[in-house]
């Protein structure tokens, strides 16, 4: 499934949400959540995080992951939570919009 | 530790080095190598046998690992740049925030810095734009260099001092045409007023314009807006009557008519056809001027007597020949044409000088004027700057504990310069712009200033193209501003900026606040006695100003000039009989005498202080006939009876 653009962002800010990930995490769990349908690859994931970090939207660290490996965390910010929530519901909007246009009947 | 991030704000606070590129790229290229180890991993907890599953996860990125290694490297390193620049500006924004609020709690001092600096810079702005249009401004010709005025000499006689800045009669400018080598076109030019009508019904007008010869717009290298030049077969005399008008002219009284060429005007009652316009802005050399006709269109009388001169030369210098080569060439030249025209009133020859036309733009009087003006004004703002500097200096001294107290506490000695610098540059430059707002109004009281009548009397003016009215402020000016705040700014600020700095920082914080070092003292005694000093030239030249300006207000014209009006008569030429010359004046003077308010009226040809007469040589009938050239002279003033009941002795 393509991404509309600017969703990318808003997904990975809802995954950061719950806890602070690595980029791996994020690209796992995100998989997980969509049944393999979000076709993501990691690069993408890498270069979205660093374009919110100079945002301010998340802050990273390097941290150590479970099995002892240095990977790079990162976690949300006040303005990424902020953030967050009205591109959600923006989304939401334009997407109820777009269905409503969709499954209108002629008449 | 290595690996520890630390903001950059926080990196520059204790002094450590700011990310290079190379290190965010290293960064970027571990993160990557996580990932694809993170992912690895996975798959074999998954049971992707170890050599198969970083194949996989390699693959899984979607593109060549090197591909995408230098796509991360080329945003990082772009994301480093942003942050690096947007940081700078934070800082700086910080600094001018923290200046402007600190300036806010000091407002007198604030208030007394901006308009001394402001009053200053503007009025120095205004005299500036003076200079500039009156003196060093090119003139708006091609090549003004080559121009040169070319003048008619006389030698001193007993009666009268001789004159090196003559002018020209048509006879002997032919002459010179048809001899000379070293210019590329030369031309006559005088100035005239033309009373001008369309018909006998439109209202006619007075305007101002010059009698030129053809090589007048080739040797300025101007051409016609609209239209054609005088060519060859209109300079003669018996040419059709043809003239170029201003575009000023054709804009308000042609109402910018396309199909201005070819229509016919009403030049002092005689039809000319319009031939061309000039080109916007220019209004001749001697300004102002609206109707440009070939001299050649003057009566035969007019342009055959060689020793009636009326008219100024311009000439465009060949560039094969240096401005030296020139002049010599014209000194012969002008011997020559002595010798083809012999002036019996002089023993000694007349000559010819050539002078670059850039060194009568502006009488030597009104360049002088303007230069003191300047040196003056200067003056004024070199003390404004010193007292400003006094200020800033006395500020600085009042906060040296503060300043101490904050190096004390790890700020950099460069940032505080640097904060007190641009406290002094928001100062200089608040000044600066109050100082255009003075200026402006500086040089509109100037340009006003039209002294048109006296320029035209006197001749003080020079070309009349480079008239007060051409001051104006321009990006120069604007520059020349911008450029003295942004120094004052800086020298001014800097200086006690970085005395304040300077200091140990112990001694400082250990001292009671009133005592201060000797040494600084005395640098701000340095700035007191170079104040007073400046001050005191100051004073003394303008008292002197003031007084010879009283003296010249007091003095006294020898008559009461109060409700006295003067206007200047011209009858075109032909248009009243000199038969019936007498009797339409009387009629004139009895007309006005008859209006409503007015108590007495008389024509004269010498009003008083207008400046100059006619003179004629004299016979005493009793003495026999003395040679021309030592028989006395006299000024001639001509009136009628009635003239002398309007000049009424001053009280």
């Amino acid at each position: 499934m393509a991404l509309i653009r600017g969703t990318l962002d808003v997904l990975v800010l809802k995954t950061l949400s719950w806890t602070p990930m690595h980029a791996f995490e994020i690209i796992a769990w995100l998989n997980e959540r969509s049944d393999g349908q979000l076709d993501l690859e990691g690069p993408a994931i890498i270069q979205a995080l660093h374009r919110m970090e100079e945002r301010k939207l998340v802050a990273g660290e390097w941290g150590t992951t479970k099995n002892g490996r240095r990977a790079r965390y990162y976690r949300m910010t006040a303005d990424g939570r902020a953030y967050l929530r009205a591109e959600s519901a923006k989304l939401a909007a334009d997407t109820g919009t777009l269905l409503t246009i969709l499954g209108a009947k002629r008449g | 530790m290595g690996d520890v991030r630390i903001r950059p704000g926080i990196r520059r606070l204790f002094g450590l080095p700011l990310w290079s590129s190379a290190r965010a790229r290293a960064d970027a290229d571990a993160e990557l190598d996580a990932f694809i180890e993170a992912q690895a991993e996975h798959l074999m907890a998954r049971g992707v046998p170890a050599v198969e599953a970083r194949d996989q996860a390699l693959r899984a990125l979607g593109a060549p690992l090197h591909h995408i290694r230098d796509e991360l490297h080329h945003s990082v390193t772009q994301r480093e740049d942003r942050m690096r620049r947007r940081e700078r500006i934070d800082d700086l924004l910080q600094d001018l925030r923290y200046a402007t609020r600190a300036l806010r709690r000091a407002p007198v001092f604030t208030a007394v810095v901006v308009l001394t600096l402001g009053v200053a810079i503007g009025a120095t702005t205004a005299i500036f734009s003076a200079v500039d249009a009156l003196i060093l401004r090119p003139l708006p010709f091609r090549e003004p260099d080559r121009l040169m005025h070319v003048s008619l000499t006389t030698p001193d006689l007993p009666t009268r001092k001789g004159n090196d800045d003559g002018v020209w009669s048509y006879p002997k400018f032919l002459v010179f045409r048809q001899t000379q080598t070293v210019f590329d076109d030369l031309a006559l030019y005088g100035e005239a007023q033309f009373n001008i009508s369309m018909g006998s019904s439109s209202e006619a007008e007075r305007v101002r314009g010059e009698w030129i010869t053809r090589g007048y717009l080739p040797t300025l290298g101007l051409s016609v807006g609209r239209g054609r030049n005088f060519s060859a077969a209109d300079d003669h005399p018996g040419a059709p009557r043809e003239v170029i008008i201003s575009n000023a002219l054709w804009q308000r009284r042609f109402n910018a008519d396309p199909g201005i060429v070819g229509r016919v005007v009403d030049v002092n009652r005689e039809p000319f056809t319009i031939i061309g316009v000039m080109p916007r802005d220019f209004g001749g050399l001697w300004g102002n001027g609206d109707l440009f006709l070939p001299i050649t269109a003057l009566s035969a009388s007019a342009l055959d007597q060689p020793q009636s001169h009326s008219y100024e030369m311009v000439a465009r210098r060949s560039s094969r020949v240096t401005e030296t080569q020139a002049r010599k060439a014209v000194a012969i030249l002008g011997a020559q044409i002595d010798r083809t025209f012999p002036d019996k009133r002089f023993t000694k020859p007349m000559g010819a000088a050539a002078r670059p036309l850039d060194d009568a733009r502006v009488a030597p009087q009104v360049r002088r004027s303007v230069v003191v003006l300047f040196a003056a004004v200067a003056f004024v703002l070199l003390i404004a700057c010193v007292n400003v500097a006094n200020l800033l200096v006395s500020r600085a001294e009042s906060r040296r504990r503060e300043i101490a107290i904050r190096l004390a506490i790890g700020a950099g000695r460069g940032r505080l310069v640097r904060l007190l610098l641009i406290e002094s540059l928001v100062l200089a430059v608040s000044g600066g712009t109050l100082g255009v707002v003075v200026a402006w109004l500086g040089v509109h009281a100037m340009a006003a200033a039209n002294p048109a009548a006296v320029e035209m009397r006197a001749g003080i003016i020079g070309l009349g193209i480079i008239g007060l009215s051409s001051i104006h402020l321009d990006g120069q000016a604007l520059a020349f501003t911008a450029g003295i705040s942004l120094s004052v700014g800086v020298v001014f600020g800097l200086v006690p900026a970085i005395g304040a700095t300077k200091s140990s920082l112990t001694h400082e914080l250990k001292s009671s606040g009133g005592e201060k070092g000797a040494r600084r003292v005395s640098t701000r005694w340095l700035l007191v006695i170079a104040e007073v000093a400046l001050s005191v030239v100051l004073l003394a030249g303008s008292g002197l100003m003031i007084t010879s300006l009283t003296k010249l207000i007091r003095i006294d014209p020898g008559f009461d000039g109060t409700n006295v009006l003067t206007a200047r008569l011209a009858l075109p030429g032909g248009a009243i009989k000199r038969d019936s010359l007498p009797s339409f004046h009387a009629q004139l003077v009895e007309r006005i005498s008859s209006l409503p308010g007015v108590i007495a009226v008389g024509l004269g040809d010498t009003p008083p202080l207008s400046g100059g007469n006619s003179y004629t040589k004299i016979n005493l009938t009793d003495r026999p006939a003395a040679d021309f050239s030592i028989m006395p002279s006299v000024n001639v003033a001509w009136a009628t009876p009635s003239w002398w009941r309007n000049w009424r002795p001053s009280r």
